[in-house]
């Protein structure tokens, strides 16, 4: 059997060149392994060779249009039929690089791609379901078993054998979900796991709940009769007839539509296209989704200095978070530009 | 979203009738809306009540911009 060909990617600081100062370097390669390559060489064992080490700094690939494409090009030269990129650990700019390589190394190559990422890491909310990416400590200190993670994840993949769960293969859920039968009907297993609770043994949850980070609250308004504010809503508030089509789930955009002139929004010009509740009651008075009316009656009396122009809207249903999140962070630029100071967001 | 503007220092008066996810989701001021059809308003409720109704849930919104908060805060 012929050895299998690996490509390892690192950034300017694994492979030698340097700290930050040097993360503007361009993509370049070195033949064979270089540093934590030299233990991926050890963990792929002897049917496996690390036949060259691409590397580039982070700020170069984050920032450079077309920095991918460079470094893929490299990567592409060496023919081979393995990419190993890292491990980032909990480094963002590094993590979305590998990532981001990685895929395209699926993609455009053809070829099995691995990462190495601590879950904290942003590059792995968003690659985790295009690349296996393996669960590393936070820094370097954990290269050791990060690299012999991947390297095992990497050739389980290019030799078609079927992957474990995430726990078992040190890989974080790639969200795929995958039926088997179980030994145990649930009720069984559902009970035996309260029995382990309640006399305090260890039990491993089957479906772990979702845990969210914590957002920094914004400091509050101190002189709000003197504040403009925006109305925002996620409830699929639109012109009758929703003219640019607004998504009644998984929206794609969000909108604005001018209410300056406005004191409601009236049921003949206004109505509600959300898709995951019945809109009857929104449609038959659109201010019970959006409240303008309200809003406008506390402006005229002095309660708040001045609401927004615009009405900011778009459709909650079924949005995913990272969506979500870069609407806001579109909006905020908006608001901003129109000096607003704080936001009544509304929902289902 | 309101973890986003909020994160960036923009206050928001989160007015959702789903004031319990919004706390487990760690939205920092919630206010409770009235249904889920109609978040802020009550159409069992004469025109002038629900008006009533509606402002003043924009009064505890409104308390809630001006309110400091550390942690997932309802304002009722």
């Amino acid at each position: 059997m012929s050895t299998i060909r690996v490509v390892h990617y690192l950034n300017q600081f694994f492979v030698g060149l340097g700290a930050e100062a040097h993360a503007g370097t361009g993509p370049g390669k070195k033949a064979g392994a270089v540093g934590p390559g030299i233990a991926l060489q050890q963990a792929l064992g002897e049917g496996a060779q690390v036949v060259a080490t691409v590397y580039c700094g982070d700020n170069y690939a984050n920032e450079r249009e077309n920095a991918i494409d460079a470094i893929l090009e490299l990567v592409s030269e060496e023919r081979p039929d393995i990419l190993i990129a890292g491990p980032a650990f909990a480094s963002g700019r590094y993590g979305l690089v590998c990532g981001a390589l990685c895929v395209r190394a699926q993609d455009a190559l053809g070829i099995v791609a691995v990462t190495g990422m601590h879950p904290d890491n942003p590059g792995t909310d968003l690659y985790r379901s295009k690349v296996h990416i393996a669960r590393t400590r936070k820094s370097a200190a954990g290269m050791g078993e990060a690299v012999k993670a991947m390297a095992r994840l990497a050739l389980k993949l290019y030799e078609h054998e079927p992957l474990g769960t995430p726990q078992e293969e040190g890989y974080i859920s790639t969200g795929r979900r995958v039926h088997f039968v179980a030994e145990q009907t649930a009720a069984r297993r559902a009970v035996d796991m309260l029995v382990k609770k309640v006399s305090g043994q260890a039990y491993a949850t089957e479906w772990p709940a979702p845990s969210y980070s914590q957002a920094q609250p914004a400091p509050p308004l101190l002189d709000l009769a003197h504040a403009k504010l925006a109305l925002v809503t996620t409830g699929g508030v639109v012109p009758r007839g929703n003219p640019d089509r607004l998504e009644s789930a998984y929206a794609s955009k969000w909108l604005t539509y001018p209410i300056g002139d406005l004191d409601n929004l009236e049921r003949r010009d206004w109505q509600s296209i959300h898709g995951g509740f019945d809109t009857t009651n929104v449609n038959e008075d659109p201010n019970r989704m959006a409240p303008l009316d309200a809003l406008r009656e506390l402006e005229h009396e002095g309660a708040f200095q001045d609401l927004a122009d615009e009405l900011y809207t778009t459709t909650g249903n079924t949005a995913a978070i990272p969506t979500a999140r870069r609407f806001a962070q579109e909006m905020l630029k908006e608001l901003r530009a129109n000096d607003v100071q704080g936001v009544i967001l509304t929902s289902a | 979203m309101a973890k986003e503007f909020e994160a960036a220092g923009m206050p928001v008066a989160y007015l959702t009738t789903l004031d319990g996810l919004a706390r487990s989701v760690g939205a920092p001021r919630i206010v409770r809306g009235k249904a889920i059809t109609n978040v802020a308003g009550d159409p069992n409720l004469r025109p002038s009540d629900e008006r009533a109704l509606r402002k003043e849930l924009i009064n505890k919104a409104l308390k809630a911009l001006t309110t400091r908060v550390n942690e997932p805060t309802t304002f009722d």
